[in-house]
């Protein structure tokens, strides 16, 4: 493995955060599986050793059990497909960067077997030139120990500040001639039991935590049951003002917990009880959203630019080059919504661009 | 169970205006004791009266301008607790008072307040308060000399390391004096070591950045070892010039505010080097004894283009930066049943 890829992205910026993953992490996954929510496939059979089961097989496999890729939400048959032949790198993402979640790297140290398993019948469906398991460096509150090794390939301790993950989040690169393919840790545990056990993916693993709920956990859950259930099943100390699918940072805030359901691509449901009062400030041109901002843009300048309807200053600012990652508006002193603000101009400019066509 | 929904980010830092302002109170109110110590309590004094005038002036103009009155503003605060301390223990309140006044209505409140000055609000009212006062700013009282609170103030006065600096002399104070402020001078700018240890802090909390004022302080370090003004060697030239004047407090309080600085850390190490040359050359050219606010206030008007310079240059490179990596379009392989290429049965089991 390179050394380069000790970083995902070479840019400055982004930003430290505290990670908040333990006791979550060091404790065994929980299993919230009603039992009529199990759906089995009958032309899937379990297959006994890897030595039976040729690249396009597995393929096969993955296409039949309906496996999602947790961190991109394209199907994983179609990954390997691609890369079929190319001999490129497969990069194992158990990174969880953002705060409190640990959906990927929970299942990676919990369930060792199945996770090499998978990685290995992947390796051997795009016949892999190299490979190693992604975890972030960034985290130095754990209580449970990161092991240096899953079933012998390597984790590798990436470097880097948030967003390291969500900047690499193409999930099929090609960098002087040559492809990296990134695979969530949780897809290869599902190619494991599709091809050994043949299940179809019927679950996804996921975080709950915030500070309201009274049990967090990591589970492996379910596809299509409710938040409203989850919650339900972890308890809820206090009622919450925000609870959020996906990210910490990135994640959706929902309106109606009973409309929204576990897909595969659901990396945590958390709940937070905050105070809330209004706490806006005017911008003080601290600059920390220019330090922080990975890519390099001043957030700070786009956001004034926009409240000032500039659009030609704007085009020299290069906007539409913001991942949003959310970093600007994080750190931001005067809490304003700057990455919300610079999403939105971007979406309109975006509606301009269609009707001109 | 239905909610309201938010915006993201979900968590958001500690860091808020208040904390940052808060810093700046936390570093002037160390200066504030050190004062007191040298000068009693109408250092106090005359800091509450330019907190209260600045304080009252901006709540009068943000509800003149329709704003609804934010109290967790403490930027108010902070100005009115530099402008004193870059003016003698003696000097009348009245002096004090005006100063705070134009920072705030002149200076600050008319280009929109907080984070919209053009110019350094203190900055704008010492200038304002050494143009219409020059000989109270500049008489200073001696170190632990006992000064009246109220009325005419009758104490023995001395003139400023900084003022024989300008006519060519060595100041006479050893550098142990200089450091612990036990000389005549601006009553918050001569505690060195205390100045010095605030500005560590400001640092390390992220409130000021070393690359604009540490390069600030070493170009003018640098300048003045090379171009002394008096007889004084290339050294002592240099610890006189940085330390026995307003241009270390300068570094750490105006020239470092974050509303009148670039952006890029580019461009604040540009505004640095640059801010550190003008305060020579109005050191050496300049009319007054204390001439630092004028440099400061000269270096904003600056401040816009060598930040859009230094826009340009990052703009330019990161543009070269990410044109490298090409991500393979995987934004229409969604769906499992139209594949193409292999046959969808089954796999023959073993």
């Amino acid at each position: 493995m390179s050394k380069k890829r000790t970083r995902l992205w070479q840019g400055s910026g982004g930003i430290m955060l505290e990670q908040h993953k333990d006791p979550i992490l060091s404790q065994e996954l929980v299993r919230f599986i009603p039992e009529d929510r199990v759906r089995v496939i009958p032309e899937l059979r379990p297959w006994e050793d890897i030595s039976e089961i040729g690249p396009e097989e597995i393929i096969q496999v993955a296409r039949l059990a309906r496996i999602v890729d947790e961190r991109d939400g394209v199907p994983l048959f179609r990954k390997l497909r691609r890369c079929m032949g190319r001999r490129p790198s497969v990069l194992v993402d158990a990174l969880d960067e953002e705060p409190y979640i640990s959906s990927q790297l929970g299942p990676m140290i919990h369930l060792q077997k199945e996770c090499a398993g998978g990685l290995m019948l992947a390796c051997k469906a795009v016949e892999a030139a190299d490979t190693a398991i992604l975890v972030y460096q960034g985290i130095t509150d754990l209580d449970v120990k990161i092991p240096r090794a899953v079933g012998g390939f390597p984790v590798q301790r990436v470097w880097g500040k948030y967003p390291s993950e969500l900047l690499s989040a193409q999930s099929l690169v090609e960098e002087n001639g040559h492809i990296s393919l990134y695979i969530g840790a949780c897809a290869l545990i599902h190619l494991y039991r599709a091809v050994y056990e043949a299940r179809i993916q019927t679950t996804a693993f996921l975080t709950v935590a915030g500070n309201c709920i009274s049990r967090p956990c990591n589970m492996e859950a379910a596809l299509d049951i409710t938040a409203s259930e989850i919650l339900d099943f972890c308890g809820l100390e206090e009622p919450p003002t925000r609870v959020v699918v996906g990210g910490s940072i990135t994640g959706e805030s929902v309106a109606d917990t009973d409309l929204v359901a576990v897909k595969a691509t659901t990396r945590a449901i958390l709940a937070f009880q905050e105070d809330e009062r209004d706490r806006k400030y005017q911008c003080i041109g601290c600059d920390r959203c220019v330090e922080a901002c990975p890519v390099g843009l001043s957030p700070m300048l786009i956001y004034r630019c926009i409240a000032m309807s500039l659009h030609d200053r704007l085009a020299k600012l290069d906007y539409q080059m913001c991942v949003g990652c959310m970093c600007c508006s994080y750190v931001c002193p005067a809490k304003l919504d700057i990455a919300g603000r610079i999403a939105w101009y971007r979406r309109k400019q975006k509606e301009k661009e269609v009707k001109r066509r | 169970m239905k909610l309201f929904p938010k915006k993201a980010p979900h968590i958001r830092s500690d860091t808020s205006n208040k904390t940052v302002m808060g810093d700046a109170i936390v570093t002037l109110a160390a200066l504030y004791f050190m004062a007191a110590c040298y000068y009693g309590r109408r250092a106090l004094l005359l800091g509450l009266l330019s907190v209260g005038v600045c304080l009252t002036a901006n709540t009068v103009c943000v509800v003149l301008r329709g704003r609804r009155i934010n109290f967790r503003d403490f930027s108010p605060i902070v100005t009115g607790m530099i402008i004193p301390l870059m003016m003698p223990a003696n000097i009348p309140y009245h002096v004090v008072a005006v100063a705070g006044l134009f920072a705030i209505l002149i200076v600050k409140q008319p280009f929109g307040g907080v984070g919209n000055n053009i110019f350094n609000p203190a900055a704008g009212g010492i200038a304002f308060a050494i143009a219409c006062w020059p000989a109270q700013i500049f008489s200073y009282p001696l170190p632990n000399a006992t000064i009246d609170l109220w009325g005419e103030v009758n104490t023995s006065v001395s003139s400023s390391a900084a003022y024989t600096l300008s006519i060519g002399g060595v100041p006479s104070v050893d550098y142990t004096t200089v450091l612990l402020g036990q000389q005549p001078g601006p009553m918050g700018t001569t505690c060195v070591l205390v100045i010095l240890a605030c500005l560590l802090y400001l640092i390390f909390r992220g409130t000021v950045r070393y690359q604009q004022s540490l390069l600030f302080l070493l170009t003018a370090g640098v300048l003045s070892a090379l171009f002394p003004r008096g007889s004084a060697g290339g050294f002592a030239s240099a610890f006189y010039e940085v330390l026995a004047t307003p241009v270390l407090f300068s570094a750490a309080f105006l020239f470092t505010d974050p509303a009148t600085s670039p952006s890029r850390n580019l461009g604040k190490g540009i505004y640095g080097v640059i801010g550190g040359m003008v305060v020579m050359l109005f050191a050496h050219f300049g009319g007054y004894e204390q001439t630092v606010v004028f440099a400061i206030l000269l270096m904003n008007a600056l401040s816009p283009a060598i930040d859009e310079l230094a826009e340009q240059y990052i703009t330019k490179k990161r543009r070269m930066r990410y044109g490298r990596k090409v991500a393979i379009d995987l934004s229409g392989e969604t769906g499992f049943d139209t594949d193409t290429g292999a046959p969808a049965e089954a796999p023959q089991t073993p």
